[in-house]
Order: C-alpha cells, then sequence, then structure tokens
C-alpha cells in the first residue's frame, strides 16, 4: 500500500484519540470507584444491580421495622413483668386474708395494700413507649384506661376501656405481617373487669369475707395470671421470630452489597493497571507522533 | 530531409513538459493538506516520429523522434473507493447521530445515582414503610409528603426534558434539511462547470474534488444514490426521490405534521415524503418519533398507574382526623403530575376510621411501588417497570457506542485506502520534483548544444581565409 503523509497523519490523530478515549474510561472509572456510570457501560450489570439495590432497600426497611417492633414487644414484656410481679403480691395478700383469725385492722391494711397495687396496675395498663399508649389497640393517641373515683364501686363507669381490640400491625418481609401489640383488654379483661374485680375484692377485706377472698378472689388472680403468662409468651416468641427476621436481613444485607459491590464498583488494582498500560501505550503514540510528523524528505533535499 | 532548427523544436517540448510536471509537483506540494484534493499527474507521452510511411516519403533512416508532449493531466482517484465511502458515510452519520441522542437519554434519566427517580421511588417505599410502622408521628407524616413532592417533581422534569429533547431533535432536522439543501445546490453548480471543461476536452480534477468533498459531507447527512453519466454530471437522489439532476437541485422542503407539529421531510418536486432510511436526518428523524416517544410513553403508563393506583388504595383509606375520602396525587399523566395532599394529617394511612394507630393502609401503598403488577406497566412492579425502561436505554446506548466504533474504524480504514491512492506523499513529490529538475536541466543543456552546433554553421562556416 502507498503510504502518504496524510495517512500517517490521520492514523496517528485516530490513535491519540482512541489512546485518549480508552485513558478517559479508566480515568472516570478511577474517580467515581464506579465500573458502571451510565446504563450503557454494562446494560446486564445495570439491571441487576437495580433489583440488588431494591433488595437491599427492602432489606435495610424491614430490618428496621422489625427492630422497631422488638422494642414495643420489649416495652410490653416489661410492662408485663411488672404486672405480674403485682399479681404475685395480690396473690399472698389473698392468701394472708383468707386467714379467718385475722382482725379488722390488719384485713384493713391488707385493703389498703391492695388499692396501692390495683393503682400501680392501673398506671402500668396505661404505659406509653414513643409517645403512644401500648395497650390502647390502635387507638394510640389516648389513654385506654379511665377511672373516675366519684362513681360508687361497681358501677361500670368507674373503670372502663376506651381502646380497641385491634392490635397495631407491621410489615416484616413482602406481605409478611405480625401484629405487634395487644389490646388491653386481652390482658386486664373486656371493659375493664379486672380493675372492677379488684374493687370487688378490696369491698370484701373491708367486710372480713374471708370465705369469698381466698375462693373467688384467688381464683380471679391465678385466672388473671394465666392471661399475663399467656401474653407474655406470645410476645417471647414473636420477639424470637423478629430477632431471626433481623439476623437473615443483615446477612442477606452483607450478600447483597457484595454482590453489588462486585457488578457496580471498579476494581481499583486492576483499572489501575489497566490505565498504567493505556498510558504507557498512549505515551508511545505521541513520541511516535513527535518523530514521524516532521521528517520527510523536504528536510533532507 | 529533417529541418535545421528540428532539434531546437524537440528540446522546446521537452522543457515545456518537465515545466508543467514541476507546476504540478508545486500544485500537489500546495494541496497537500487540502480536504478532498486529489494528488494530479501529468500523463506524458513521446510525440509522433518523423517521418509517416507515404509514397513520397524522406529517404533518411526513420523514424526520428520529435521529442515529449502533455497529453492529459489527470487525477489519481479509485470511483469504487468513493462510492464504498459515501455508503458508508450514512451509516457513520446515522450510528453518530444515535449515539450522541441515546447519550443524551441517559444524562436525562440520571440512572444509576441517588438522585434518579429509581433512588426516589425507593426511597418513597421506605417512607410509606415508616408510615405503616408510625401512623400516628407527626415526624414520619411529613417526610412522605415532601418525598412524594419530589418524586412528582422528578417524574414532570425528566419528562419535560424529554420533550425538550424532542424539540430540539425537531429542530435539528430543520437544519439538517437546509444543509442538504445547501449542498444540492453547491454540487448542481459545480456540475454545470464540469461538464463545460469536459465538454472541451479537459480534465476538471479540482472541480471533481471539490465535488467530491461535497458528495462526502452530504452523505453524511443521508443515504445518497449516485450515477455519473459520460460529460461527468452527476445525478444524486434520496430513497428514489431526485436531488440533483444535472445543474438542476430539487431541494427538500419541512412540513408541519398537522397533530404533532413536528417537521416531516418532503421534496419540493411533488409534496411527497423522502424516504431518507441513513444518515444524521433519518437518524434524528428516528430517535424524535421512535426512542424519545418510547420513553415519553413508558415514563407517561408508569406515571399514570402511580396516580391511579395510589389514588384508588389513598381513597379507600383514612387519614388522621376525619373519614373523608381524598385523592393523593393530581394530574393524569407525568406532563402534570402534583402531591394533592397538603396536610400530612390528611394521608390515609389506616384502613379504618378513626384508627391513629392503623398503618395497614400505608402497607397498601407501599405495596403498589413493589409488590403489585399492574396490567398498565406490562404486568410488572412499578419499580421493575422502570428498571426494564432503565436497562432497554443501557442497551440501546451500548449497542449504538458499539456499532460507531465498529463504523467509526470501518470508515477509517476505506480512507486510508482512498488517501493511499489520492493522498499527496511529500517524500514521492520531492523525489519528481529533482527528477523533473534535472530532466529541466537536460533540456536546457541539450538547447545549449544545438545552439552551439548552429552558432558553427552560422558563423564559423564559409569564412575561409578571411
Amino acid at each position: 500500500m502507498r503510504i502518504t503523509n496524510g495517512i500517517t497523519h490521520h492514523r496517528l490523530v485516530n490513535n491519540i484519540q482512541r489512546g485518549l478515549s480508552r485513558l478517559d474510561t479508566y480515568y472516570n472509572q478511577l474517580s467515581t470507584g464506579k465500573r458502571i456510570n451510565y446504563p450503557s457501560d454494562d446494560p446486564v450489570g445495570v439491571a441487576i444491580g437495580l433489583n440488588i439495590k431494591e433488595g437491599i432497600s427492602e432489606g435495610a426497611q424491614y430490618k428496621k421495622n422489625a427492630q422497631t417492633a422488638i422494642g414495643w414487644l420489649n416495652s410490653a414484656d416489661d410492662v408485663l413483668g411488672q404486672v405480674t410481679a403485682v399479681i404475685h403480691r395480690l396473690q399472698e395478700l389473698c392468701v394472708e386474708g383468707g386467714n379467718s383469725s385475722l382482725p379488722q385492722e390488719s384485713m384493713n391494711a391488707l385493703a389498703d395494700e391492695v388499692t396501692q397495687l390495683r393503682d400501680h396496675l392501673f398506671q402500668l395498663a396505661n404505659t406509653r413507649h414513643e409517645k403512644r399508649y401500648i395497650f390502647a389497640g390502635q387507638q394510640t393517641d389516648d389513654p385506654p384506661f379511665l377511672f373516675d373515683g366519684t362513681l360508687a364501686v361497681g358501677d361500670p363507669g368507674r373503670f372502663q376501656y376506651q381502646g380497641d381490640d385491634q392490635g397495631m400491625v407491621i410489615e416484616i418481609g413482602t406481605g409478611i405481617t405480625l401484629t405487634i401489640t395487644h389490646p388491653g383488654e386481652e390482658i386486664f379483661g373486656t371493659d375493664a373487669q379486672f380493675f372492677h374485680d379488684l374493687d370487688a375484692f378490696i369491698e370484701d377485706l373491708r367486710a372480713m369475707d374471708h370465705a369469698t377472698v381466698s375462693t373467688t378472689h384467688l381464683e380471679m388472680l391465678s385466672d388473671k395470671l394465666d392471661d399475663v403468662l399467656s401474653v407474655r409468651s406470645q410476645i417471647g416468641a414473636k420477639v424470637q421470630r423478629l430477632e431471626r427476621t433481623v439476623e437473615r436481613y443483615e446477612a442477606m444485607d452483607v450478600n447483597l452489597k457484595d454482590v453489588l459491590s462486585k457488578i457496580e464498583d471498579a476494581d481499583i488494582a486492576e483499572v489501575t493497571m489497566h490505565m498504567m498500560m493505556r498510558e504507557s501505550v498512549y505515551q508511545a503514540a505521541l513520541a511516535t507522533g513527535a518523530r514521524i510528523i516532521q521528517n520527510t524528505l523536504v528536510d533532507y533535499v | 530531409m529533417r529541418s535545421t532548427f528540428g532539434g531546437l523544436e524537440t528540446t522546446l517540448r521537452a522543457i515545456q513538459a518537465q515545466r508543467l510536471a514541476l507546476d504540478l509537483t508545486g500544485h500537489n506540494i500546495a494541496n497537500a493538506d487540502t480536504p478532498g484534493y486529489s494528488r494530479q499527474v501529468a500523463r506524458i507521452s513521446a510525440t509522433a516520429p518523423y517521418c509517416v510511411p507515404t509514397m513520397n516519403r524522406n529517404t533518411i533512416a526513420g523514424q526520428i523522434g520529435t521529442g515529449v508532449e502533455t497529453d492529459a493531466i489527470e487525477r489519481m482517484r479509485d470511483e469504487f473507493l468513493d462510492r464504498q465511502l459515501q455508503y458508508e458515510n450514512s451509516s457513520l452519520g446515522w450510528w453518530t447521530t444515535r449515539q450522541s441522542g441515546l447519550e443524551q437519554l441517559e444524562v436525562i434519566f440520571q440512572e444509576p445515582s441517588e438522585t434518579g427517580l429509581g433512588a426516589q421511588l425507593n426511597k418513597f417505599w421506605s417512607l410509606l414503610q415508616d408510615l405503616s410502622v408510625r401512623p400516628d408521628d407527626a415526624n414520619v407524616r411529613t417526610p412522605v409528603l415532601e418525598t412524594a413532592e419530589n418524586l412528582a417533581d422528578t417524574i414532570r422534569h425528566t419528562y419535560y426534558q424529554l420533550e425538550n429533547f424532542q424539540k430540539n431533535l425537531d429542530q435539528e432536522v430543520r437544519v439538517l434539511v437546509e444543509r442538504i439543501n445547501s449542498l444540492a445546490t453547491k454540487i448542481a453548480q459545480l456540475n454545470k462547470e464540469i461538464v463545460q471543461v469536459v465538454g472541451v476536452g479537459q480534465n476538471p480534477n479540482d472541480l471533481l474534488d471539490e465535488r467530491e468533498l461535497l458528495l462526502e459531507e452530504l452523505s453524511e447527512l443521508t443515504d445518497v444514490n449516485v450515477q455519473i453519466n459520460e460529460l461527468n454530471s452527476m445525478t444524486v437522489s434520496i430513497g428514489g426521490t431526485l436531488l440533483v439532476s444535472g445543474d438542476d437541485a430539487y431541494h427538500l422542503r419541512t412540513v408541519d405534521n398537522a397533530t404533532t407539529g413536528f417537521a416531516e421531510v418532503v421534496t419540493t418536486i411533488n409534496g411527497r415524503t423522502v424516504d431518507v432510511r441513513k444518515g444524521k436526518l433519518a437518524s434524528t428523524l428516528e430517535l424524535r418519533d421512535v426512542d424519545v416517544n418510547y420513553y415519553k410513553d413508558s415514563l407517561d403508563s408508569f406515571t399514570r398507574t402511580l396516580i391511579d393506583e395510589f389514588n384508588a388504595v389513598h381513597s379507600s383509606g383514612y387519614g388522621l382526623d376525619d373519614d373523608i375520602a381524598r385523592n393523593f396525587f393530581g394530574g393524569d399523566s407525568a406532563r402534570n403530575i402534583t402531591v394533592l395532599i397538603t396536610n400530612p394529617r390528611e394521608i390515609a394511612a389506616s384502613n379504618v376510621p378513626g384508627s391513629e394507630g392503623n398503618g395497614l393502609n400505608a402497607i397498601e401503598l407501599a405495596r403498589i411501588i413493589k409488590d403489585i403488577p399492574h396490567a398498565t406497566t406490562n404486568n410488572e412492579t412499578l419499580s421493575s417497570f422502570y428498571g426494564a425502561m432503565i436497562a432497554k436505554l443501557g442497551v440501546d446506548a451500548d449497542k449504538a457506542d458499539t456499532a460507531l466504533t465498529n463504523q467509526t474504524m470501518l470508515v477509517n480504514h476505506l480512507f486510508t485506502r482512498q488517501q493511499s491512492v489520492a493522498g499527496v506523499s511529500l517524500d514521492e513529490e520531492m523525489a519528481n520534483m529533482i527528477k523533473f529538475q534535472h530532466s529541466y536541466n537536460a533540456a536546457a543543456r541539450m538547447m545549449t548544444t544545438i545552439d552551439e552546433t548552429l552558432d558553427r554553421i552560422i558563423n564559423g562556416m564559409g569564412i575561409v581565409g578571411r
């Protein structure tokens, strides 16, 4: 082939241009740290990357949901632990009150302590976590239990439940929901029956009704203890499940991020190597250019 | 019998031929860098010898040569390569425009990034999930609205950019038609001049180079069909529509489409649409009418699905303060999507009226984005529909990148081959220059010798004894 100065020049410019454009690719990868900067850099990688990112953000969100749920369940369990302790103490008082040799003053003292414990339970039933009433069902803005001391014992208006029978529901996986709160009536009885029962307990103590105290009320307390323990065991099971869920999402997160990094991130060592190689080729092209551009026969004749 | 001064004449011819060759070398060197220039060479041959055989011919030994003459000045050019280059140039023009157009679309969508529509959709989903967990928390409700506003803004802005890009492409079509017309006029003018020169039996080398250069430029803009007649007049047509014939240029014209308002390319001959298939013009038309429309339509389907599905679920749920059914998004397309809800307490997170701790409807809202396939988005979820759209853009742009690289290499190769024939080699010209210079010098020396012999005859003879 006949080579002219134009061809040499054209090729040189092309080669320098191509070298520079390849170098630019690697510079870009190094400076952004990303192998993929536009969809066209790797269309398949971009599609997979988008899916993985979705998985990562879903996992992170569900993990966050589960952790919030664990917080609530733990705080409910904490409260129910206290409730359990109070019921144990009530049972002791009940056994003591059943002793028919106890004089009126002692029975009054017992009744006073039960009143204190009843008020404490009432406070526990209106516990708030993160500014919301945890035993109010879905009516989380208002205290679930109301007490009107002006009404007589036995009046249904004296203790009232104004929450609902729904629990709070959260999503912990695609389409997987979990009820994470227990409405107050599940624990303290429909229409706050437990508090009405405690009222009757106090009345019977003051009335020296040893028989009723040691039978009806003792039974009532042990039934209540069963209710509370049953809710606590449910809570325990849910916390365990949620903790496993969190662990699973954490493991998944690490794996997905690893895969995403392999797809999207530039391998710095590899890119640097490529870049060095391209740089030397580019410099060779420049050096050759400097030599061949100036020399023609014109320089010698 | 030969003339006394025959030798002088022979030598004069040599001097003239070498002078002309030297002048041509000068012309070649001067145009070594001129785009489209083909090197020119003088075709020289020996003149008719003396004498021709006739009844009363001379009786001297024969035949004897009478010197040299220049027959023609030719340009070195491979016509076949020209046509090949012109053909491939149209493809190069197509891919150049397509690659840069798709690159602009990639910039419009800003993917993959932390700020693109995909990332905003993810964020919106996360906040809806947060809302489902804490439906009674004002600190969660406000960000949901803000992110929804951002999402709507991004959709509208992206759509606006697509429309703008489409308008720019339409403008580009009009500019390209103007350039094609201007090139056609110049080619027609050159046809006229070339035919005049060919008519008197000469070679219009520089005019041919100029016309070939114009054609090269034209072929980048559109696919062209070229025919050259015996008078070297060039007929150019585009997909069956005549553009240049002889010294007449039949211009193209743009007509605004009645519905879209975009330019359609028609011929001024009969107003019919011109069937352009390659080159920058066809590529610009394809980007404007097919590609940008695809992304506009996809974004529109995506947005309409988002609006309709979201509103259906949202209006079936309840806000914190009342049980009025409200739409969440306003508008009905990617052009005009807005967020209607302004009070964060009105976001319907609950599926039961007056239940501030109920986030079940927020879960349903979140599901619209990532879990539920919609018929209006090819039975895919909103987020995977969007992902597929970006993947298609990637595949298209990648294909254009590769095709452009290959086509550029092919055209470069053809250009090199054409240059190999037509290009000026300074080394060669230098060698020729020395050759012609020596020939010239030798002819001049010959003339001196003849001069001296004549001097001997005229001034030195017949003067014996003087």
